[in-house]
């Protein structure tokens, strides 16, 4: 055993010596990604093949938007999803359950109806309101601690979240009462290539800020005391992730809705397959959220075909009975509560 | 090394002075409530006094900045719970965070606290699978790591001893005492008095809030003062180590042994 074997399992050097159990995995789900995408671009009623102008217009406007779409929803909630739970040191949470998703609805539901939406508008309204939420959960981690008191704020929240976006809903001229499906539900139908700008830029600015805290995410599993005597200002590092976290869930309940369980699913797979270490999670949890999402986004409109389902009733489908075994999983955790 | 002016704390200190000298190991004493761990608090940067100052290696404490004072002093909370599966090991080298990577060769240290905790065959083990000793020896790994190799540097530990076996409690002991005889300065919270006889250079008894006396440890635990702090009655007992406390009954009669 080398000196440096110790360092560089908690992912705390920077240098060179990465575990190979580490690339092997970014390497698997680059791969799965792949597959995913060219899998979402290939399926559909209409055949590629042979190439024929009007495969390649069903390409590019319609499939290709949507599969871009999910892999960079899915990366922002497959991202944000670890990072939540690193913050909070709750395994148990998620953008969708703690109402930060539904906040990002709020906020794009009310500059739709205040009739100043626009890709921009609408994406940045859901970042203002899903850090709104994202600041009370906060306080309430802060003061009433990370675990059970948070989980109840955070149904709590995301009850009276969707209460307002019924209200908004309620205003709202008919005309409008599709995209509040979208929001409800999950759904691609609004995607396009300008939509897709904001996400983009969302997601790149999360992964970009967020890559670089996986050690000190490590320390604050520690606790927020024992970070904070390793040198890490945990306020400002909390505040840090839930503004990225924001901007990526929001930009993408902006375009997709809300979409719950993916943010929860994907850092508990990745904790089986290679441990919990942040600076393998969060880049992992990108590429994972993305694949899965497009699969998501695949299964949704093939399943009942010509039917699509909303993507969001598909993840809730599958994530709802997965949280119940993670419950499981946890129940010392959680009666320790 | 660090020094303590007339530091007030509502409801936890009161006008605490202390001065505590590179390379000594001072054991804190007194009955629950005392102020132990506030004052570990306070040594600690946690807790900011509302009166009087605190002075680290002649500067203000407060001026140190977070990664500063991480790179030269580590904290044994009492209590700590992380959370997801971490590795016994990933604890451990989490002690290494606040040193850049290029200092990354100091984990040679590490290894051999690692064996002296006789932690190597549980290293790949899950935190919260490990028994409450185990995981006090990892925790201990971690902050000792963080001050490996460091000049001057600064060890506060609440309760080092809890879960502890002898045996562990003897490494822990031999190897507080090297770390001082390197210039270490370390200031432990322990309730066992006869740790604290063993441990310490100097004991600080305190006492609601206040400090009672501190001095070298036969000096503080004296009989006449145990019995004013923790109304307790107490004899020294002889043992070819040195003498070492007993409790009595209230007949003065030998009741259990504190003896270790």
């Amino acid at each position: 055993m080398g000196e440096f074997d110790d360092l560089r399992d908690a992912g705390l050097s920077r240098g060179n010596p990465i575990a190979v159990g580490n690339a092997r995995a970014t390497s698997l789900l680059v791969l799965l990604l792949l597959v995913c995408m060219t899998l979402g671009c290939a399926l559909g009623p209409l055949s590629l093949w042979p190439p024929s102008a009007m495969g390649w217009q069903v390409l590019q406007t319609l499939r290709l938007p949507r599969v871009v779409a999910a892999a960079l929803g899915g990366a922002a909630l497959g991202v944000g999803g670890a990072a939540l739970q690193a913050v909070f040191r709750n395994p148990l949470v998620e953008p969708g359950l703690l109402g930060v998703s539904a906040g990002a609805a709020v906020g794009a539901a009310s500059v739709l109806v205040l009739g100043v939406g626009s890709v921009w508008t609408l994406a940045g309204g859901a970042f203002v309101g899903s850090l709104a939420m994202s600041v009370v959960l906060a306080m309430v981690g802060r003061y009433l601690g990370g675990g059970g008191a948070l989980l109840l704020a955070g149904v709590a929240g995301n009850a009276f979240a969707l209460a307002l976006l019924g209200v908004l809903q309620a205003l709202a001229p008919p005309a409008m009462l599709k995209t509040f499906a979208i929001w409800s539900l999950g759904g691609f139908d609004a995607v396009s290539w300008p939509g897709i700008a904001p996400l983009a830029l969302a997601v790149a600015i999360a992964l970009i800020s967020l890559l670089g805290l996986g050690g000190r995410l490590n320390a604050l599993a520690l606790g927020a005391r024992e970070a904070g005597h390793l040198g890490i200002d945990v306020p400002a590092l909390e505040m840090r992730v839930l503004v990225v976290i924001a901007l990526g869930v929001g930009a993408t309940t902006a375009l997709i809705g809300m979409l719950a369980f993916v943010g929860l699913i994907v850092p508990h797979l990745l904790r089986l397959l290679h441990g919990p270490d942040h600076r393998r999670l969060l880049p992992n949890a990108a590429l994972l959220g993305a694949a899965l999402l497009v699969l998501a986004e695949l299964l949704a409109r093939t399943v009942l075909a010509p039917r699509e389902l909303p993507v969001g009733v598909l993840t809730s489908l599958i994530g709802g009975p997965v949280f119940l075994r993670l419950l499981w999983q946890h129940k010392a955790w959680l009666r320790a509560l | 090394m660090i020094e303590l002016h007339n530091v007030m704390v509502p409801q936890r200190l009161a006008d605490v002075s202390l001065h505590i000298g590179r390379g000594e190991v001072l054991a804190l004493v007194g009955p629950n409530g005392a102020g132990k761990s506030s004052l570990l608090d306070v040594l600690a940067g946690d807790l900011p006094p509302t009166r009087g100052r605190v002075q680290l290696l002649g500067r203000e404490l407060n001026a140190f900045s977070r990664s500063e004072l991480a790179r030269l002093r580590g904290v044994l909370p009492q209590e700590s719970a992380p959370v997801f599966a971490f590795t016994a090991r990933e604890i451990c080298a989490l002690g290494r965070l606040p040193h850049v990577p290029s200092q990354a060769h100091n984990a040679g240290p590490m290894q051999g606290l690692i064996d002296a905790f006789e932690l190597r065959p549980l290293l790949e083990v899950p935190f919260d699978r490990l028994s409450g000793g185990e995981r006090q020896r990892a925790q201990l790994v971690r902050v000792l790591t963080q001050i490996e190799g460091v000049n001057d540097a600064l060890l506060l530990l609440d309760e080092p001893m809890n879960q502890l076996d002898l045996r562990h409690q003897q490494t822990l002991i031999a190897v507080l005492r090297a770390r001082a005889a390197l210039g270490a300065t370390i200031v432990v919270a322990v309730h066992d008095l006869n740790v604290a006889l063993v441990l310490a250079h100097r004991v600080a008894l305190l006492n609601r809030g206040r400090l009672v006396s501190v001095d070298v440890p036969e000096a503080t635990l004296t009989v006449a003062a145990i019995r004013d702090v923790f109304g307790v009655d107490i004899a020294y007992v002889p043992n070819p180590h040195g003498a070492l406390l007993q409790v009595l009954k209230g007949d003065g009669s030998a009741a259990s042994s504190a003896n270790r």
